[in-house]
């Protein structure tokens, strides 16, 4: 495992933020997306900016640690702000190198845009390292219900969903135990020609391959065995009830965005 | 080669909430030719361990030594490949590692990677194939269509192959059934004593620690509970309860029935003989 590397990885605390609905989360993070971009105003930002560490507060993550793990994203950051800041021709000349020419316009268009992105990063990584991934598809497949009547097999999805999130782990122990192996037996994965490596990678591949049908089949008998036959009238084992602090934080939120159209306006 | 850890901690995930100490320092040392079992319960750490043992990881604290190679935090061998070439590791479920379409071509991988000469290569696969005892008709048939037994063996033949002097067990008979487990064990001891080899064996079957090594580590929560022979950790039952081991069955048994009868059997003599001193004091018992 990268430790480095922590979208998508659970922190389990117990905080309030943890214990809120997953339908809740997901949505919030939903609307978020959406008006982070509607954000012209310094205000705005601050608002968003205020807000998104008031929960980050909340879910006892040190803060250091949620930062650390969306550090890879500043890679993307700054190259869109350099973007933005070359490829815009707006406002007065700041200065010229070569060919280009750097205009105000797109020094401040780089830092909204960038700005944006980092709050769109930190609110979903919040998302991931408060909800477990199982409460995740459990709350997708809850909002995505009513298409059902159309005729898109949202359970048939979830259950893929989580099949996947729930194998990722073992897969990757499954990985590190064969490269392990494979090491032992002289394999080098970080060095060595292009066609050397391409084979390490194969040494790899095969048994993974192999390791995840057997596993496959093995998932599918115990399904059967345990009379598993589809999403019809089936009900969940953790139904997802709204609680008083699910109606306090949609308050909460909403508020925030009343504030957010009144600083916009 | 000769093995040493002085003083070896190892820390997974450091500086995250994920932080757990696996290995507290822990030192031992072992002899060219012996064969040291580490035993412990699931989470004892015994496998961090044994992967330091061929610089899969290296000691977060402390030093390893095997050989002339030295490992340590910010000291890693640039010839790493000549150090695992001399020590061979076969882990959980070694059939696992097989991904060739030939078997010989699966026990030549490692051969290959280790820059062996190609003409040694037909005596070296000859050799590991009879190790195993497997027939040479296994050769051009691929790995996958051999039954789970000769898979196994095939992959142990994989690492014995390079013929290594350091050789690393990671409870390599598990999900075997008793026979096929005793045939594998006896494999490796028949190696350990004919060519000398060093042999390091986890596992968490004080059984089989006991019938096959000189010295036994007991590990419990990454630290070293007790070292010593087999003979001497028979003296030790309370502390090996509190590591969640048990004794092997004869060897309780025999401690029980020397308490109870004030007798002095000694659990290393061969089962039968065992048996008749049994018998024997049985019969004075009755007469008395």
């Amino acid at each position: 495992m990268t430790p480095s590397f922590l979208i998508g990885q659970y922190i389990s605390t117990g905080s309030v933020i943890h214990r809120l609905d997953p339908r809740i989360k997901l949505v919030m993070v939903f609307i978020f997306v959406f008006i982070v971009f509607f954000a012209n105003h310094l205000y705005s930002y601050v608002l968003f900016s205020t807000f998104v560490i008031v929960v980050a507060l909340a879910t006892k993550i040190r803060l250091s640690y949620i930062l650390k793990g969306i550090m890879p994203v500043g890679i993307f950051l700054l190259f869109t702000f350099f973007l933005h800041v070359v490829m815009t021709n707006e406002g007065q000349a700041l200065l010229t190198i070569g060919p280009l020419t750097i205009y105000t316009g797109g020094v401040i268009r780089g830092i909204e845009i960038s700005v944006r992105l980092f709050l769109l990063v930190f609110f979903t990584s919040l998302l991931t390292l408060t909800t477990p991934p199982m409460a995740i598809t459990d709350g997708l497949e809850k909002l995505l219900s009513p298409l059902k009547k159309v005729g898109v097999p949202v359970h048939e999805f979830a259950l893929m969903v989580s099949i996947t999130l729930r194998f990722i782990p073992t897969l990757m122990e499954e990985t590190d135990k064969i490269s392990k192996a494979q090491a032992s037996r002289g394999v080098d994965f970080r060095s060595g020609s292009l066609k050397s490596r391409a084979y390490a990678v194969v040494s790899l591949l095969i048994p993974l391959f192999i390791s995840s049908f057997r596993r496959a089949d093995d998932l599918a008998l115990a399904m059967e065995a345990r009379g598993y036959r589809g999403g019809e009238g089936r009900t969940n084992i953790r139904a997802l009830i709204l609680q008083k602090r699910d109606y306090v934080a949609m308050i909460l939120y909403g508020l925030m965005i009343l504030l957010f159209i009144f600083v916009q306006s | 080669m000769d093995i040493s850890f002085n003083r070896v901690s190892y820390i997974y995930q450091q500086g995250t909430p994920f932080e757990h100490r696996a290995l507290k320092d822990i030192s031992f040392s072992l002899n060219k030719g012996e064969w040291l079992a580490i035993v412990g319960h699931t989470g004892s750490g015994k496998s961090t361990l044994l992967q330091h043992l061929n610089g899969l990881r290296q000691p977060t604290e402390g030093e390893v030594k095997v050989g002339d190679f030295h490992l340590s935090k910010k000291n890693r061998p640039k010839d790493m490949k000549q150090l695992r070439k001399h020590v061979g590791v076969v882990f959980q479920y070694p059939e696992h590692q097989l991904f060739e379409e030939t078997v010989q071509k699966d026990l030549l991988f490692g051969p290959k990677n280790f820059g062996i000469d190609e003409s040694e290569f037909e005596t070296r696969v000859h050799n590991a194939l009879a190790a195993v005892g497997l027939h040479e008709d296994v050769l051009e048939r691929s790995p996958f269509e051999l039954s789970g037994g000769q898979k196994r063996r095939v992959a142990i033949a994989g690492v014995l192959v390079t013929d290594p002097q350091i050789l690393v067990l990671d409870e390599p008979t598990a999900g075997l059934d008793p026979m096929g487990q005793k045939e594998i064990m006896d494999m490796f001891y028949h190696l350990h004593q004919t060519k000398g080899r060093t042999t390091v064996s986890v596992t968490h079957d004080m059984e089989m620690a006991f019938t096959y090594a000189d010295r036994i580590i007991v590990l419990e929560n990454g630290q070293k509970l007790i070292e010593g022979t087999p003979h001497e950790l028979t003296q030790q039952e309370t502390l090996l309860q509190q590591a969640k081991l048990d004794l092997p069955e004869r060897i309780s048994f025999v401690n029980k029935w020397n308490q109870r009868n004030s007798s002095q059997l000694d659990e290393t003599m061969p089962i039968s003989e065992l048996a008749q001193k049994i018998s024997q004091e049985l019969k004075e018992i009755k007469d008395q």
